[in-house]
């Protein structure tokens, strides 16, 4: 039985440049579910990291559905949706994302206690996961101090810091070596192993040979798909088709 | 050439000689033991192993190659040597039957072109996410283990070429030089 975490349907995402939409994703059904780890892929332009975008409720769609965890995206507040990021969706963003005047571990913190945990509970879960993701001691070095590798696995430990529901990671091993890489993908593979569901944006093909399932876009839509026929989530009902603006 | 490799390190008999071939290069390869020992047979006739002579007297040719260990020669190892010491390399890569596919497809028509590509690639990281799955399951020895990283590399490299495809196609051509 599958259960899903993740429904997009006929999602599609235009950006306004200057007098033309550009669309980013176009009438894209996607489920993604309960412990399964997901790889998309696609040239550049092809819309994958929007799909992530989209799913972190990071941007709106111009059209369509997102639902994650049951609760649907469309006309929820920014409060609400950072609060979903904070409790359900861990993401990871190629810029890595850490807030540069706070330590390693404080950035790991920081989400746990503007959730209402306590200072003492914070940092035993988040010197956990800085343990997971092997950050060296001490965690108590600034973003600048640290080495790309090292950043983009605090920008890790703090998304796993406490279960998801999803976890987004876009390109979360480019900045590692191809060992530090696998043990990331490994964990990756463990978290859907416990009921979460993962989505990896990257470009290498090694990183998506440890997802269950590859969806590659061009032009916005799904072009190849590893996965089984996708059973529909039977909650979300399709928005009628609508036609966008100036193709890119 | 391997079978060379396996009996410098200690005489052997044809079965063992399989059995230790394929261990040794992570089961991918399998050999019948047939083959074996034309290789055998081959390789005396240009003197660089020699057959022992513990068989059985009186038994059949089946039955004496399956117990008669086979030993390396100095030629043997001198070849051997120079086998390691050889670094060339095949040029180009094999014709395999998808590479010809999508070159073909690719100066049929673009669309064509991205059907097969995709096609390709979903059925190649179909194999890619069942080897890694594989691996995940089990903790195999360093030669299988290092086979699977083999196969996986190969894998890649063709996904990657596919996305060169890919590209090339979707990338208009550029105006060549004026003259």
């Amino acid at each position: 039985m599958t259960e899903a975490v993740l429904t997009l349907r006929q999602v599609s995402k235009a950006y306004r440049h200057g007098m033309v939409d550009v669309v980013a994703v176009r009438d894209l059904d996607l489920q993604l579910d309960a412990g399964t780890v997901t790889a998309i892929m696609g040239p550049s332009g092809s819309g994958k990291s929007t799909v992530l975008h989209l799913a972190a409720g990071m941007v709106h769609a111009t059209h369509g559905i997102i639902r994650v965890d049951g609760m649907e995206l469309a006309g929820r507040s920014p409060a609400e949706l950072a609060q979903l990021r904070r409790t359900k969706v861990g993401v990871v963003f190629q810029q890595y994302n850490l807030v540069p005047s706070l330590t390693a571990i404080e950035n790991v913190t920081l989400p746990l206690e503007l959730d209402g945990m306590g200072v003492r509970e914070a940092r035993a879960i988040a010197t956990e996961a800085l343990e997971r993701v092997e950050v060296p001691t001490p965690h108590d070095r600034y973003p600048d101090d640290l080495s790309g590798g090292q950043q983009q696995r605090v920008a890790i430990a703090r998304a796993i810091a406490v279960p998801r529901r999803l976890v987004l990671a876009d390109e979360p091993t480019g900045a590692l070596d191809t060992l530090t890489g696998d043990k990331i993908m490994d964990l990756f593979c463990s978290l859907a192993e416990n009921g979460a569901a993962v989505a990896v944006v990257t470009h290498e093909p090694r990183v998506a040979s440890f997802a269950s399932r590859v969806v590659t876009l061009r032009d916005g839509r799904r072009v190849s798909d590893t996965g089984a026929a996708v059973a529909a989530d039977p909650d979300v009902v399709p928005p009628p088709p609508r036609r966008l603006g100036v193709t890119a | 050439m391997g079978i060379l490799a396996l009996l410098a390190e200690r005489s052997s008999h044809g079965y063992q000689l399989k059995a230790d071939f394929e261990a040794r290069t992570g089961g991918v390869w399998k050999v019948n033991v047939g083959q074996v020992y034309t290789t055998l047979e081959r390789l005396r006739a240009d003197g660089l192993v020699e057959p022992g002579t513990d068989a059985d007297e009186g038994t059949s040719a089946t039955k004496a190659n399956d117990r008669r260990p086979w030993h390396i020669t100095r030629d043997g190892k001198e070849a051997l040597e120079a086998w390691f010491d050889d670094a060339s390399i095949e040029p180009v890569p094999g014709r395999e039957e998808f590479l010809v596919k999508v070159l073909l497809a690719v100066s049929r028509s673009p669309r064509e072109a991205l059907a097969v590509i995709d096609r390709q690639r979903t059925e190649l990281y179909g194999l890619v996410q069942a080897e890694r799955a594989t691996r995940r399951r089990s903790a195999p020895d360093l030669p299988t283990d290092l086979m699977a990283e083999l196969v996986a590399a190969r894998h890649e490299a063709d996904l990657r070429w596919l996305d060169r495809c890919e590209e090339a196609i979707s990338t208009p051509p550029t105006e060549g030089p004026r003259t």
